[in-house]
């Protein structure tokens, strides 16, 4: 927030992850943002390697 | 005279009607469903290659359902903004959901929403497609607990607003990914892995 503020949220699987929430504030702590808004956002998935998949989504339109 | 007043209406008779459209386009207003259609058309617009359905309230891809609800709306005096969340479902590997809970902000009502609807497309729900067609950027991959299980990590394009918006180039869209890996590589557990029968259902 400009006012310095840190206002983050990390969410694994569904739930609150505060150790991951800490690690986001440690980094947006070294910002140099000059009194600015500034936001950053991600979303990852992870996926087992050798856990094949089925394959749902995607289908041919027409 | 008549004659000239009886012209004047066969000549202004079409002129009126076509004035008035044949069938009026009434929107929807309910707030849920507008988003979902808006979620509906950035998925045509971004992944084409997708089927998506309606089935009752969700939309439908494959086996994967999407619940899009639309939360609190706060009008700034320069932008709406919505609080968004959907949740997608898929029966094998995440039957209670995958929640991601977003901000919609336009100009008006249908802008934030749309704007929403295109942020949760490309940023989550094409990394869940990637991932879900066993696709993955073998330079991301990493090992789990005592180096046995190797995970594929599907990442959404990174997100910015305000001061980071005109320094997006500047930014390493693997930062938060190699930042947490130390951590999750101890908490994530083995995943269902389906038997090869499941695999042509």
């Amino acid at each position: 927030m400009p006012n310095g503020e840190f206002i983050g949220d990390c969410l694994l699987d569904n739930e609150p992850w505060p150790a991951g929430l800490a690690l986001l504030a440690q980094e947006a702590a070294t910002w140099e943002t000059a009194g600015q808004f500034a936001g950053q956002k991600q979303f990852f998935l992870f996926r087992q390697c050798g856990a094949a998949m089925v394959t749902p989504a995607k289908e041919v339109v027409g | 005279m008549s004659l000239l007043r009886r012209l004047r209406q066969l000549v202004q008779k079409p002129q009126a009607e076509a004035a008035t459209p044949a069938t009026p386009q009434v929107p929807d207003l309910n707030p849920d469903v507008l988003f979902r259609e808006q979620v509906a058309q950035a998925i045509q617009t971004h992944l084409p290659e997708l089927a998506v359905t309606r089935t009752g309230p969700q939309l439908a891809i494959g086996s994967l359902t999407l619940t899009c609800l639309v939360g609190e709306r706060r009008q700034h005096p320069q932008a709406i903004v919505f609080g968004l969340e959907v949740r997608a479902y898929q029966a094998t590997y995440f039957p209670g959901g995958l929640v991601d809970c977003l901000a919609g902000i336009g100009a008006d009502d249908a802008d934030a929403l749309a704007s929403g609807a295109h942020n949760y497309v490309t940023g989550v729900l094409q990394p869940i497609v990637e991932a879900l067609d066993a696709a993955h950027s073998p330079a991301l991959d990493f090992y789990g607990r005592a180096g046995l299980l190797k995970w594929h990590p599907l990442a959404g394009p990174l997100h910015v607003q305000g001061f980071w918006a005109a320094r997006i180039t500047e930014l390493d869209e693997a930062y938060f990914l190699r930042l947490f890996q130390p951590h999750l590589a101890e908490l994530f557990e083995e995943q269902p892995m389906p038997l090869a029968e499941n695999l042509r259902q």
